[in-house]
Parts: C-alpha cells; structure tokens; sequence
C-alpha cells in the first residue's frame, strides 16, 4: 500500500513540471451540500464528509486540510409504543484529512488541482433505552457501535474563480482505507448475555463528486 | 436595610426553588413511571370462532387452542422480546391499520429503518410463504425471525430470549394453561405466536358477505368495480382466490427497469437471476394498510390504480399478466392462471389499460369491500398491555 502511494506521490510531482507559477494564497472554504443537505437517496459511504476545507499554496504546491464532524442526539419519552421506554439516540462523528494539493491554472476563471490525502475518520453511535422492570427496578439497555478508518487517496479538484476571491470546487476522490468496527450490546439485567463484536477490514472506494465547497481566497 | 437584605434573599431563595421545582417536573416527566403489564379477560377470548359463515377455511386446516392463541397474542405485543424492551411485533403490525404501518420503512429497536415495507397480517394459514421474498415457508419459524434481525427486535440470542421471558412472572400461568406446564421453551414461543396469527382471520368484508347471497348488497359503484376487476382488467390474474393473493406467488410487477431490491432470489424457468420478483400480497383490508407496494413507494389507493393504468415498466422479466395480449386484448383469469411466474418469452410491451376516471373510481371502491371494520377494532387481536 505504502508503494502504491509513494509511486502516485511521484507520477502527481513529475505532472506538476508544466503547473502553472502564481502568487501565494490562502483559502478557507464550506461544503454546501452538508450544509444544506443532499438526497437522502445517496448512500452514506458516497458523501463527502467533510464540511470545512483550508488550503495553501503558491501556485504550484500547496497543503490542504479538512474537518467534517457530526453532533445528534435525540430522545424519546416514555409511552405504550415504546414499550413505556425513555430512550437516548446519541451519534458523533469526526473527519480529518491532509493533503499534498498540485495545481495548474488553466484559465483565468479554472484551475484543475489534484494530489494526495491522508484521512482519519472516526464514528460512534449508542442507543440506550431504560424501563422498569416487573419487579420495579429500571433495566438499562445499550447498545453501541463505532467505526474508524486511516487512509489515503488520490484526489482531483476542480476550481471555478467566480471572482478574484470567490470560488466554487468539487472533488473526486479514489480511496483506499483500513477499518476497525467495534459493536456491543450490554444490559442490566442480564450481564450474562452481553456481547462486543470486533471486525477490521479495508476497502478501495471511488467518491463521486459528492461535495460543493464555496471558496474565499485571502 | 436589613429588610432589603432579607426581602432580596428571600426573593432568590423563591426563585431558586421555583427552578428547582420545574427542574424536578423536567425530570419526572423524562422517567419511566411504570412497567407494561397484560391484562387478559377472565374467560379466555374465542380464537377458534368465524364471524360470517363462509366457504372456505381461513386457518388453513389447524385446529386453534384459544389457550395457545391467548399466551400468543401477549408475545405478540411483548416489548421484551426486542434487545432493548423498546419494540414487540405489535410496534410495527398496527391492529387499526390491518396489522401493517403507516410508513414505508418501519423503524426497528434502534429507531433503523427496515428494508422493506411492513406487510399486513391476515388470514397466514392460508399463505404458503412469508416475507415479500417469499423466504420462509415455514410459519413457526417465521415468526421468531423479526425477533432477531438485527435491525427489527436485535434479539438474536434464544437462550437469552427465553430468560428474559422466564424473569416476567405473568407468563408461568399463560404457558400452564397453554401448554399444561410452565416450561418456556423456544419451540413454545414459536408455536403460541403462530397460533395467534393463525387466528388473527379477517372474512367479514361486504366482498365475503356479497359471496354468500350474488352480491346483491353491493352498490351499482362496488358491482361495476367488481366487474372491472374480474372481467375487464386482469387485477384476478394474480390477485384471485379467496384471498385475492392468487396462488401465494411472486411476480415483477414492472415498478422499475433497474430494481434497487432484487426481491425474491432463485433462478427463472429461463435459468436467469430472478430481478425484482415479490410476494403478491392479500387485498385484504386494502385500504388500511397504505403506503403499498414492497418499499411503500405508493401513498394511496389512487397512485397504485394509475401505476397499473399506465406506468408499468418493460422490465425483461415483468409478468406476462402485465403485457399486451397478442390480439390487443387482455389476459384474462382462467385461461392464464399459473403464467403469472413465467418470463414471456416474446418480450411484449407492457399492458396499458387506458381506464376512464370512473372505471379508476369504481376499482378502488370495490377495492374498499375488501375491508373488515370489526377486525380493526377486535379487542381479541387488541394490545393487552397496560402500564402499571
């Protein structure tokens, strides 16, 4: 994996000879899409994650970095379809990425960048419902699920200036990530029959263009 | 000032306990203030009992235990028997809606969505296999399958199935009377929730009772429906017999060209992968049990009626039913029967019915005969829980 990465690595820098030369710069950017939402019809794992993108460079070469998070928790009050429950839905999520960016502008208004990530993703979610027992004491019922992944990947970014500062992009990427899924379920009331799930795994994935970030350069 | 002093203290104790108070009501209202306990009549209910006399024998040939039908009727609307005490069959199967839900994807113990749309509960015995894939042919075993999905009920361990039903002290006496000892056993489980399906029957419509005596209480509306749907259009083709449910058999009804859920699995005559081939499901009670269709794409009555008017798909495999006869009329019942599995080999287009607004009215107003008001409202099909 390493070898496959380091040999993308040295195909993105020997393209990068006819990049085109350009001042510094520094752009801040947010994803749209997550923050108006996408059609609940696209599956999960084709979304981009992240919501806040930074970047500099001078023209040729530059870093960028990404955050995507995610905060829900929802509960329940107790009620007879429920099975007089109160229950807690509690989801986080957090993404991070850094990343090689070689660019060439091949307009005033386009630029075409690419490069190389390294992510890190973490998700956890648990779901916990109480109720009383026959006997009047409260079973607390909970179960858990949590993912993480490290990666790498190569990426193309396409850039349209609407002005100077101004600038809308996509993305899309081809990953390749190693995970670790843990997975539990516990209860009070028959610790016994508690059980924790452990599986890693990886996966190769082609990320469409799932994201619309808007741009202010500084 | 030191009135001041005094009135200002006790001014901010006042408020302080004023917060307290509502802090506590928040709280109150968050706990769990009782537990779900049955309560069951005195004299058992008569599972065992038909309403209409009709001509056929909707528990398919099984003699009902009234006994064995009662202890099932409470695991049926058990909580327990989900990982999490959050959710039993009765959360999702909703008596007042035929034992269906309201949405397209029901929400499983952990609020997950299930993958397919909730199917209604009616007349099982007579039903050769279960799930729109057609899956299960085995009732007893059927029924324990929701209670271990890992999206439905997550119980997916029996042995703690069972001790969490043994730690409830109601179901001693309901296995003794069912069963004649307290053993709890899987098996037992099983066959008590079948049983309670079994007799969970639903022969009491105008269409039953229209049966019976030539359909003279039916309207001009409902009888010129009834034609349309016998005679003109080929809706008995597959939705025939008793149950309206044809011969318990699956078929692609064209819903799409490139199917999302492939549905039923196994290989056609033809040695190609089934696509898009589901149950066809009981009209039964049609009315109650919206959204329809496997994945509840439809919201009423009215959509499905104008999908099968004129929407329906050339997927490679659609139902002969659904294709244009080679003389541009339609497939009509009896001369067809049995086709409707069968991928036409000649590849015709799909059927367009052209019906006229009134014959659209008059399909989904005999469509409403079909529905058993009593059945809804049956305290013996009712949840016995209550909190206590």
């Amino acid at each position: 994996m390493r070898t496959l990465l380091l040999a993308s690595f040295a195909v993105l820098i020997s393209l990068n000879t006819w990049a085109q030369s350009d001042s510094s710069y520094f752009e801040v950017g947010v994803n749209a899409f997550r923050l108006i939402g996408v059609p609940k019809a696209t599956p999960a794992h084709l979304l981009n994650p992240y919501l806040l993108h930074a970047e500099f460079g001078n023209g040729k070469i530059g870093a960028r970095f990404g955050l995507g998070m995610n905060f829900r928790s929802e509960t329940e009050q107790p009620n007879a379809t429920n099975g007089n429950s109160s229950f807690s839905d509690d989801t986080t999520s957090l993404d991070l990425r850094v990343g090689l960016v070689l660019a060439k502008n091949l307009s005033p208004r386009w630029s075409f960048k690419y490069g190389l990530d390294f992510f890190i993703s973490s998700a956890r979610r648990s779901y916990t419902s109480v109720v009383r027992d026959v006997d009047g004491l409260l079973v607390e019922s909970t179960t858990e699920s949590s993912r993480s992944e490290t990666g790498g990947g190569l990426f193309v970014f396409p850039q349209f200036h609407i002005t100077k500062r101004v600038s809308i992009a996509t993305e899309l990427n081809l990953l390749y990530a190693s995970t670790l899924s843990e997975g539990s379920t516990t209860s009070s009331d028959f610790p016994e029959f508690n059980t924790v799930v452990s599986k890693e795994g990886s996966y190769f994935s082609l990320r469409p263009p799932t994201a619309l970030f808007l741009i202010i350069r500084f | 000032m030191i009135l001041f002093k005094k009135r200002n203290t006790q001014f901010i104790l006042s408020i302080i306990l004023v917060v307290a108070a509502f802090s506590a009501c928040q709280k109150n209202a968050e706990e769990v203030v009782g537990t779900r306990v049955p309560v069951l009549p005195e004299e058992v209910y008569p599972y065992d009992s038909l309403p209409l006399e009709i001509a056929f024998d909707p528990f398919g040939g099984h003699v009902i235990d009234n006994n064995v039908a009662t202890l099932g009727r409470v695991l049926f609307y058990e909580t327990r028997l989900s990982m999490n005490n959050r959710v039993s069959c009765g959360s999702c199967h909703l008596q007042q809606l035929a034992f269906s839900d309201r949405v397209a994807q029901s929400k499983g113990f952990q609020d997950k969505l299930t993958s397919r749309n909730t199917p209604p509960i009616v007349n099982v015995g007579l039903q050769a296999t279960f799930f729109w894939d057609m899956r299960q042919p085995l009732l007893a075993d059927m029924v324990l399958d929701p209670i271990a999905n890992h999206i439905e009920m997550g119980l997916e361990s029996r042995p703690y199935m069972l001790e969490k039903l043994r730690k409830l002290e109601y179901y001693a006496p309901l296995f003794e009377a069912a069963y004649g000892s307290t053993e709890i056993t899987d098996e037992r489980v099983a066959s008590a929730l079948e049983m309670f399906m079994r007799s969970i029957v639903s022969v009491n419509t105008p269409f039953d009772e229209g049966r019976n005596d030539g359909f003279v209480n039916f309207t001009q509306e409902q009888e010129f429906g009834r034609q349309l749907f016998f005679h003109k259009f080929p809706c008995s083709a597959c939705h025939g017999g008793s149950e309206l449910s044809g011969l318990s058999d699956a078929s692609n009804v064209g819903l799409e060209m490139d199917y999302v859920d492939n549905g039923v699995l196994g290989t056609a005559d033809s040695g190609e992968p089934l696509d898009g081939w589901f149950k066809v499901p009981s009209l039964r009670n049609i009315e109650f049990t919206a959204p329809y269709m496997h994945d509840g794409r439809f919201a009423t009555l009215e959509q499905v009626i104008e999908f099968y008017n004129n929407g329906v798909q050339p997927h490679p495999q659609l139902s002969t039913m659904l294709r244009e006869h080679t003389d541009g009329g339609f497939f009509s019942l009896g001369t067809e029967l049995g086709s409707a599995a069968a991928i036409d080999p000649l590849g015709r287009q799909p059927l367009r019915m052209h019906m006229t607004e009134p014959e659209k009215r008059a399909l989904i107003t005999f469509m409403k005969t079909l529905s058993d008001d009593g059945f809804i409202r049956d305290p013996r099909f009712s949840d016995p829980f209550v909190i206590r």
